[in-house]
C-alpha cells in the first residue's frame, strides 16, 4: 500500500508541482476519484477480449489501460497492462483468469489508495 | 534554429528580466490555438488544463476522425495527437494532415504510450514534428508546444 501511495503521490507531484492551484486540485482529485471505477469497466471489456482469444483487441485495451494508469502513477498495474499488451501483440496470449486475477489484485489494492488521496487534494488549499 | 535549452535559458531570462525574445513566448501564448485528441479523457482534461493555464486556446477530441474534422475546419495552431485512438490513429491523423495544403505546416506532436524505436520512427516518417512519450510531464509539454509555435512564426 505504501508503495502504491508513494508511486501516485510521486506521479501527481510530478503533474501539479509543489503547490497545485484549488482548480487544479480538484481536476487531479476528479481523475483519482474515479479512476478505479472507469479501469474496472475498461477490465471487463479486457477481460471479454481476453477469453475469447482476441489478441487484437486486448492488445489495444490493455494498451489504452497501461498508459491510464500510468498517467497517475500505478506503475504496477501500467506494469501489468504492459505485459497483457506484449503478450496480445507477439500473439502469445496468457491463461485468461491469472492474468485478470492478478489485475483485479492490484486494482483493489489501489483503490483505497486512491480514495484516500483524492480525499486530502479535496481537503488541501486556502 | 535555437535548441530547447536556448529556449528554456531565454524563459528564464524572461522571468527574471523580460527580453524582446520572449515577448514572443508571450505573444505566441495569447494567440494561439492548441487541438488536443486523446481518447483518455483524464489524460485530455490534463493537458487542456495545463495550456490553459499557459494562456493557450485549447480545442479537444476524443478520436482521430473528430480530431481531423476540427483541425480542417478550425486550423489550430498546433496539434498534440494521441496515437492509440478508436477509428482513424493518431498516426493516420498525422499522415493526412501531411497530405492538405491548409494543414501541411500545422506542427504536431505525438503524445503515445507506444514508445518501440519503431512507434517512435513511423511518427516522425507521417509527419510529426515532436514525439513524446506516456507518462509525459506536463511542463515538458507546454514547453515543446511553445518551441514548435515559435519555430512556426510564433
Amino acid at each position: 500500500l505504501t508503495t502504491a501511495a508513494a508511486g501516485i503521490r510521486a506521479r501527481l507531484a510530478d503533474l501539479s508541482g509543489d503547490e497545485p492551484c484549488a482548480e487544479e486540485r480538484a481536476l487531479l482529485a476528479r481523475m483519482l476519484g474515479a479512476y478505479p471505477a472507469k479501469t474496472a469497466g475498461a477490465v471487463r471489456h479486457l477481460a471479454e477480449a481476453l477469453r475469447s482469444g482476441d489478441a487484437a483487441t486486448v492488445e489495444a485495451r490493455a494498451h489504452g489501460l497501461k498508459g491510464s494508469a500510468a498517467n497517475l502513477g500505478a506503475t504496477a498495474l501500467a506494469g501489468l497492462f504492459g505485459e497483457l499488451e506484449g503478450h496480445a501483440r507477439d500473439g502469445d496470449l496468457p491463461g485468461p483468469e491469472p492474468a485478470l486475477a492478478a489485475v483485479h489484485r492490484e486494482l483493489d489494492l489501489i483503490t483505497p489508495v486512491c480514495a484516500v488521496i483524492a480525499a486530502e487534494l479535496t481537503a488541501t488549499g486556502p | 534554429l535555437p535548441t530547447l535549452s536556448l529556449l528554456d535559458e531565454a524563459t528564464d531570462r524572461h522571468e527574471n528580466a523580460g527580453t524582446v525574445f520572449t515577448s514572443m513566448l508571450d505573444r505566441a501564448e495569447t494567440a494561439a490555438t492548441v487541438l488536443v485528441a486523446d481518447d483518455d479523457d483524464d489524460v485530455r482534461d490534463l493537458i487542456a488544463f495545463k495550456l490553459q493555464m499557459a494562456g493557450y486556446r485549447v480545442l479537444t477530441a476524443d478520436t482521430g476522425t473528430a480530431a481531423l474534422s476540427l483541425i480542417e475546419t478550425q486550423l489550430p495552431d498546433a496539434v498534440i495527437l494521441d496515437v492509440g485512438m478508436p477509428g482513424l490513429d493518431g498516426f493516420g491523423v498525422c499522415y493526412r494532415l501531411q497530405a492538405l495544403r491548409a494543414t501541411v505546416d500545422i506542427p504536431v506532436i505525438i503524445l503515445s504510450a507506444r514508445d518501440s524505436s519503431e512507434d517512435i520512427s513511423l511518427g516522425y516518417t507521417v509527419g510529426a514534428d515532436e514525439y513524446l512519450t506516456k507518462p509525459f510531464h506536463p511542463g515538458e509539454l507546454v514547453r515543446r508546444v511553445r518551441w514548435l509555435l515559435l519555430a512556426n512564426g510564433g
